[in-house]
């Protein structure tokens, strides 16, 4: 269809991808609730848009409701790590490259994260690897993604505010660094440090904890 | 003289874990008394001492990690402070973490009463090869600051003058200031409520409504609704501008001054190395071994308390009857030759205050020797950090009934006896927590109920053994897809866990002799008024031979449902009071039937395991959740437990004759 591609389909892009990819910060591969989406995507109650996007995704087979909650498909997964995926190194770009301000360079990305073909991205990556601007990469996951002995920085924990509060409270403050001092399997709980102390956090609790990783040594 | 000088109001506060316990038992000693807070489940500490001419009166508050509206012992130590106003705040501190613990620290002093700060753990934290400039601490924060170590006494008799010096000087502690921005805001809502006569300390109420703290907003528009009405819109504005909660923002910049006073104090070095303690902690984590070991202890800590309850039983059993019983017999004789017309009536009345008495004396010579071990070994685990580990290896496990690691603590403790398990299920933070991890724990088979299957299924001999194995199998099934069903029926959210780790700990005698001594004080207040109660309706029921009707009334569930002989009804009866009753009325009325056959034996068994727990436990649960719930958690066990009766009566009989 070249440039002129219909407004309204556009449009549904960002919509579909911005679930996807809320949905996939909350929970990656497991089940979200929907009243924990409401909060993140930050609406006051289940109206018309929030159901006519979760039909809409679940007749494109990128994600499945049943009681448990939402869940993210094979293909919804794989898409929703590509916009992140994007979304971050475009972000890292405008703010190290461009050096254009935090705020900034997070609209800017979510707008263009649903644009950015993959080969763009990919040459942009060769690009500022070989040009060593690209010193710092910093990706934002949920704690439960760090193994053993990796750390990182609290970015921002997601869900209720008594959770939210409690963990602020303990020291999982904005900015503040965290280090995995032990795993389990099977979706156990996690041991990490914080500021000097010891935290046993449940999977399900870890997993609402954001952190900038720096991937370029440890 | 003493008595001249007013009384010196201390109260004790600070994280969970950091030695206050040890400070308060070293201090107050046997003058303790340990209750409630009025209308809460919140273990109140209070005891005094007296030092040269002083006497000081002192408060333990509950171990907390902030002053918010997270727990109800948070709600709790924050009112004591900020409306009974204590003399001196005395903040204890763990030296290996200084910096969270100052968090603390900082929203105490915002609470504005004079505060003296006490590094406790300095040994631990030598061990760790960190060591804080005390003087530097004092100078920065503005506070007095003492080192001990609780666990020694050393630096105690320090406090002690420090308090009291304090006290003399009446200077009111400093104030910790945000920044500029922040502050502004804290004095404009000072000034909105500053005339309105709240006893709240004006500085600490402001920065709580621009937290949007719940309890207070709540406080506040009780007393005045215009007063919230003028101030919340000017709060949201500022979370607005700001992006997130105010709460958030105040809580970030506590920690950078936390951060920055801690930096510039400790210095840190090499710490000693201990290989066996991180291994041991790797081991005891581990998903496979740590579990092993788990079941391990907890498998010696039963056979132990088992072992030692039956020694201390019989020997208390000889000392105590051999004693009483003649000379209460002596007496009635006596009184029945001088009085023959009394004879009936105080043979009636003796009867039954015999029967209490008796049952009285049951409960000391049975029951505590099993209770007692039991709580000691519990708080020796908890102190020494061990439950902690329980939580981290079962919360996986606790997830599926919805409920996370700690909850498996009751669980264990049901085992041995429901009424401290169900006690325990307070360690659970939200209601409706509680309320899951208490009805799974009373589906749990106490010893009783152990006692019994066992009886009845003894005589079978490994046939019955592996019977009885079956069917604790069974009820552990069961217990996980009622937990379950009970989680998705209760309304509310399941919070997930978080517990702070630390390390291994040696445990402290008298924290644990505290922590047994009010845990059983609590037991035998719930469950000995409830024994000897039962005990005398018993006699009643005899005396008054009611009992053959009950029996008669009973016999379509026990007999056609169940398949049981209609003596089972009074047992069943019987069983809802003490549950090793069932056993050894059985014996009583069925005197020709020696053993039972073996479908009987089993049903038996899944009835007594599943009805419900004892009427102790009932009491327990009703003074919990209240008596709605309790009436109806009863109501669903005893139907459950006879459905389930009835339907084993049925399968067995059908495959016994296939074979």
């Amino acid at each position: 269809m070249g440039c002129l591609t219909p407004l309204v389909l556009l449009m549904e892009k960002e919509i579909v991808e911005n679930y996807i990819k809320m949905i996939y910060i909350l929970a990656q591969d497991k089940y979200v609730k929907i009243k924990d989406l409401i909060e993140i995507l930050e609406k006051d109650e289940v109206n018309g848009e929030l159901q006519d996007t979760l039909d809409s995704l679940t007749n494109k087979n990128l994600i499945s409701i049943d009681d448990l909650g939402i869940i993210l498909t094979g293909k919804g997964l794989e898409l929703a790590k590509r916009i992140y995926q994007k979304h971050e190194l475009f972000e890292s770009f405008l703010k190290r490259t461009l050096e254009l301000d935090e705020n900034q360079a997070h609209e800017e990305s979510e707008r263009l994260e649903h644009y950015i073909s993959d080969e763009l991205v990919n040459k942009l990556q060769a690009y500022l690897e070989k040009n060593g601007d690209f010193s710092e990469r910093n990706t934002l996951v949920p704690l439960t993604w760090l193994k053993e002995g990796e750390q990182g920085k609290v970015h921002g924990i997601s869900g209720g505010w008594r959770v939210v509060q409690r963990l602020n409270h303990l020291g999982l403050t904005k900015g503040t660094p965290v280090h995995i001092i032990r795993t389990s399997p099977f979706g156990g709980p996690l041991e990490v440090g914080v500021r000097g102390s010891h935290y046993v956090l449940g999977y399900g609790v870890a997993g609402k904890v954001m952190i900038e990783v720096d991937l370029n040594g440890t | 003289m003493v008595h001249d000088r007013p009384e010196i109001r201390v109260a004790l506060a600070g994280n969970a874990n950091v030695g206050k316990s040890l400070i308060f038992n070293q201090l107050t000693g046997m003058s303790q008394i340990i209750g409630n807070w009025p209308g809460k489940t919140v273990m109140k500490a209070e005891g005094h001492f007296v030092y040269k001419d002083f006497k000081i009166q002192m408060i333990d508050l509950p171990g907390i990690y902030s002053l918010s509206t997270y727990s109800l012992e948070e709600i709790v130590s924050r009112e004591h402070i900020a409306l009974e106003k204590p003399d001196i705040v005395v903040n204890v501190v763990d030296s290996t973490v200084l910096e969270r613990n100052l968090f603390f620290t900082l929203q105490l002093l915002e609470l504005g009463r004079p505060l003296v700060l006490v590094l406790n753990l300095t040994d631990q934290a030598e061990k760790k090869g960190i060591s804080i400039n005390s003087d530097k601490l004092e100078e920065i924060l503005g506070v007095p600051v003492i080192k001990t170590i609780a666990r020694t006494g050393s630096g105690i008799t320090e406090l002690v003058k420090k308090i009291i010096e304090l006290n003399e000087q009446t200077l009111m502690p400093p104030i910790i200031k945000y920044g500029k921005e922040i502050e502004q805001e804290i004095n404009h809502v000072s000034q909105l409520i500053q005339d309105h006569g709240l006893e709240y300390p004006t500085r600490w109420l402001a920065i709580k409504i621009l937290e949007n703290d719940t309890e207070i907003i709540k406080i506040l528009t009780e007393n005045d609704k215009r007063l919230t009405k003028k101030i919340l819109p000017h709060t949201k504005e500022l979370e607005d501008i700001h992006g997130e909660p105010y709460d958030l923002v105040m809580t970030s910049e506590k920690y950078s001054i936390a951060n920055r006073i801690a930096q510039s104090v400790i210095t840190v070095q090499k710490p000693a190395k201990r290989p066996l303690m991180k291994n041991f902690e790797k081991i005891s984590t581990h998903p496979v071994w740590g579990i092993a070991i788990m079941l391990l202890i907890i498998l010696s800590i039963f056979l132990g308390i088992f072992a030692f309850s039956n020694f201390i039983s019989s020997f208390l059993d000889d000392f105590v009857f051999i004693g009483i019983e003649p000379a209460i017999q002596w007496l009635t004789a006596i009184i029945a030759n001088f009085a023959p017309l009394f004879t009936v009536p105080i043979t009636i009345s003796g009867q039954l205050i015999w029967a209490g008495v008796e049952s009285f004396l049951g409960g000391i010579t049975i029951v505590l020797p099993f209770i007692v071990p039991f709580y000691i070994l519990l708080a020796v685990l908890e102190d020494s950090g061990y439950l902690t580990r329980i939580a981290f290896l079962m919360d996986n496990v606790m997830h599926r009934v919805g409920l996370h690691g700690k909850a498996f603590i009751p669980m264990i403790l049901g085992y041995g006896c429901n009424v401290p398990g169900c006690i325990a299920c307070q360690i659970m933070e939200t209601r409706r927590e509680r309320l899951i991890a208490a009805f799974v724990t009373t589906l749990i088979p106490c010893a009783a109920v152990s006692v019994v299957v066992l009886g009845l299924l003894s005589p079978y001999g490994v046939l019955g053994f592996s019977w009885a194995v079956f069917i604790y199998i069974f009820n552990l099934a069961i217990v996980f897809i009622l937990g379950r069903i009970a989680f998705k029926t209760i309304p509310g959210e399941p919070s997930g866990l978080i517990m702070e780790m630390h390390p291994y700990r040696v445990p402290s005698t008298s924290v644990v002799l505290k922590q047994t001594w009010f845990r059983s004080k609590g037991f035998i207040y719930r469950a000995f008024p409830f024994i000897i109660l039962v005990g005398v309706i018993v006699k009643l029921l005899e005396i008054l031979s009611i009992l053959p009707y009950v029996q008669l009334f009973l016999s379509p569930i026990t007999v056609l449902w169940l398949g049981l002989p209609i003596e089972v009804g009074i047992l069943l009866v019987l069983g809802f009071l003490r549950k090793e009753l069932i056993l050894v009325e059985l014996a009583v009325l069925l005197p020709a039937v020696t053993v039972l056959p073996l479908i009987q034996a089993i049903t038996l068994s899944v009835v007594t395991m599943f009805y419900i727990p004892c009427v102790a436990t009932i009491a327990v649960i009703a003074r919990e959740f209240g008596y709605k719930k309790a009436i109806y958690m009863t109501m669903v066990e005893i139907s459950f437990a006879i459905f389930l009766g009835g339907i084993f009566f049925r399968v067995l009989t059908f495959v016994f004759f296939l074979i």
